[in-house]
């Protein structure tokens, strides 16, 4: 499990057993999430609300992103030094989902914007891009997988501020799309720092809400 | 035992039996070219299913299931659609929205967000006019707001509700515009089913007056009193007014205003507790239904 960083419990007994975390990755409890896993420890989840403050100016919200992404690359990167160990330590099950987690965020959102611009040439100005070998089945199979995953995006994310009774944010779930857009942006911003300032620790500005926090 | 595996055990329910199933499971049939026998016969067993599951719901015994199905199904409207001689897609279609937007009064949890906005997409296969349906449903089941702070609450419950419909709506126009398919006229050809007779405008609302024992005791007798029923009541006339809308055949609309008449009835608080007028809702629906058949010339048919 990925940990995040807002409201984590663990025990000072293990923390020390595996020697603390690696300080210099950059989400360093989603990596704790991944080791504490490789070494045979549980983590669970408690049925509890942690009120933090979301970031809501977008400069500032992409920084954000671009160090978690960021982040999970590096962690990505460590742990995939020795795939057959990834796999022996923490099970095959284990490790599809450390793929499907860590590696599968990180790539949906730098792969997203290049689908995107091939739908938009191929299906709207008619280019042939990939020739003939990108067939009518092909084609309308990519269609639909690109409709139907972002409706299902755009339906859940409009689903869970209703499980917790914010009707009124209900329709910002429709803006999920362009959420898409600005997480390729930060992940783009991540590769590049993880090739020019690996360690670089960006941090989030907060307080800037005056929205009030009501548990 | 830890907290957090006390909680998730807590939080460790069984599955449900998947409302929309039956609907979907009897149309697939239709799309994969079974006979218009065995498609008919599927769609009335997905009908008979959702009744099942309602009256279940509603914690009737078994005796009395067995008697308001019979009851139920000795309607003319579902007589006819069982003998062949009215279409039971539209039962079907009126039978899926009143059951989910019944739970959706009930309890506004997301499932039955779920259940009610895809059983509004349902509809639209299944009835030539099911956005017609969807259109009125949609305000009755969220509501007018009654203050600016509630109008961004109902404009928001608005929005997810509309939501799978207006996907189903616009998959629907691109399919008729791109290779002029239309799912209900297909299903209604995969079944044989009769052409319409000429509609009677006064009958067809009339036929509302199926649901109305049902209804009638939801309102009069205090301890039944619930939302619900209401909301049967308005996906009846949804159905009235849509079956009006594309001309459809008169014993069609009464099979859908008699699936709507169970539902009413499964929809009544603690209703287990009221057997024997539930029992009375369904006789005095299947009486009035085929006085209603027989009075049809009465109207100039």
């Amino acid at each position: 499990m990925p940990l995040g960083g807002t409201s984590n419990h663990f025990r000072t007994s293990v923390l020390r057993a595996i020697h603390g975390w690696d300080a210099f990755n950059v989400t360093e409890d989603a990596d704790l999430g991944i080791r504490l896993a490789r070494l045979g420890y549980r983590a669970m989840t408690l049925d509890s609300t942690t009120f933090e403050e979301a970031t809501n100016r977008i400069g500032n919200w992409v920084k954000q992103r671009s160090r978690w992404l960021k982040g999970y690359m590096q962690t990505w990167l460590v742990h995939m030094r020795n795939p057959r160990a990834l796999f022996r330590h923490a099970g095959f099950r284990g490790a599809l989902a450390f793929q499907l987690f860590i590696g599968g965020a990180v790539a949906s959102a730098l792969i997203n914007p290049l689908l995107w611009c091939v739908f938009i040439a191929s299906h709207i100005w008619g280019v042939a891009l990939l020739g003939p070998a990108y067939g009518y089945v092909l084609a309308r199979a990519s269609l639909m997988s690109l409709i139907a995953g972002n409706t299902l995006f755009t339906y859940l994310a409009m689903l869970g501020p209703y499980r917790r009774g914010w009707l009124e944010l209900t329709p910002y779930g429709l803006t999920a799309p362009f959420y898409w857009l600005l997480i390729s942006i930060a992940a783009y911003r991540a590769l590049w720092q993880l090739m020019t300032r690996p360690f670089h620790w960006e941090k989030t500005q907060h307080g800037t809400s005056n929205f009030p926090v009501t548990p | 035992m830890s907290i957090a595996e006390a909680t998730a055990r807590a939080n460790t329910r069984w599955p449900e039996l998947p409302s929309l199933a039956a609907p979907i499971a009897a149309m697939a049939l239709a799309f994969l070219g079974a006979p218009p026998i065995a498609v008919r016969m599927g769609a009335i067993a997905a009908l008979a299913f959702m009744m099942l599951r309602d009256l279940n719901a509603a914690r009737f015994s078994p005796a009395t299931i067995a008697a308001l199905m019979i009851l139920t199904f000795a309607q003319a409207g579902l007589f006819f659609c069982a003998s062949g001689d009215a279409s039971p897609w539209p039962a079907l279609a009126a039978s899926t929205v009143a059951s989910s937007a019944s739970s959706f009064a009930a309890r506004r949890n997301p499932r039955n967000v779920i259940l009610l906005g895809g059983s509004l997409a349902i509809v639209q296969m299944l009835h030539v006019a099911g956005g017609v349906i969807a259109a009125i449903m949609l305000p009755v089941c969220a509501g007018l707001p009654r203050s600016i702070r509630e109008a961004q609450r109902t404009a928001g419950l608005y929005a997810l509700l509309i939501f799978i419909p207006a996907m189903m709506a616009v998959l629907l126009a691109y399919l008729h515009h791109a290779i002029g398919f239309e799912p209900s006229g297909f299903l209604d050809a995969s079944i044989a089913a009769p052409a319409p007779s000429h509609s009677n405008l006064i009958f067809m609302i009339t036929a509302v007056a199926l649901c109305a024992p049902a209804i009638w005791l939801a309102v009069s007798v205090k301890s039944l009193r619930r939302i619900p029923g209401f909301l049967v009541g308005a996906t009846a006339g949804a159905m009235t007014i849509a079956a009006i809308a594309a001309a459809s055949d008169i014993k069609t609309l009464l099979a859908a205003i008699a699936s709507c008449s169970v539902a009413a009835i499964a929809s009544w608080r603690r209703a287990a507790k009221h057997t024997q007028l539930a029992l009375a809702a369904g006789a005095l629906a299947a009486i009035v239904s085929w006085l209603l058949i027989a009075a049809l010339p009465l109207f100039g048919d």
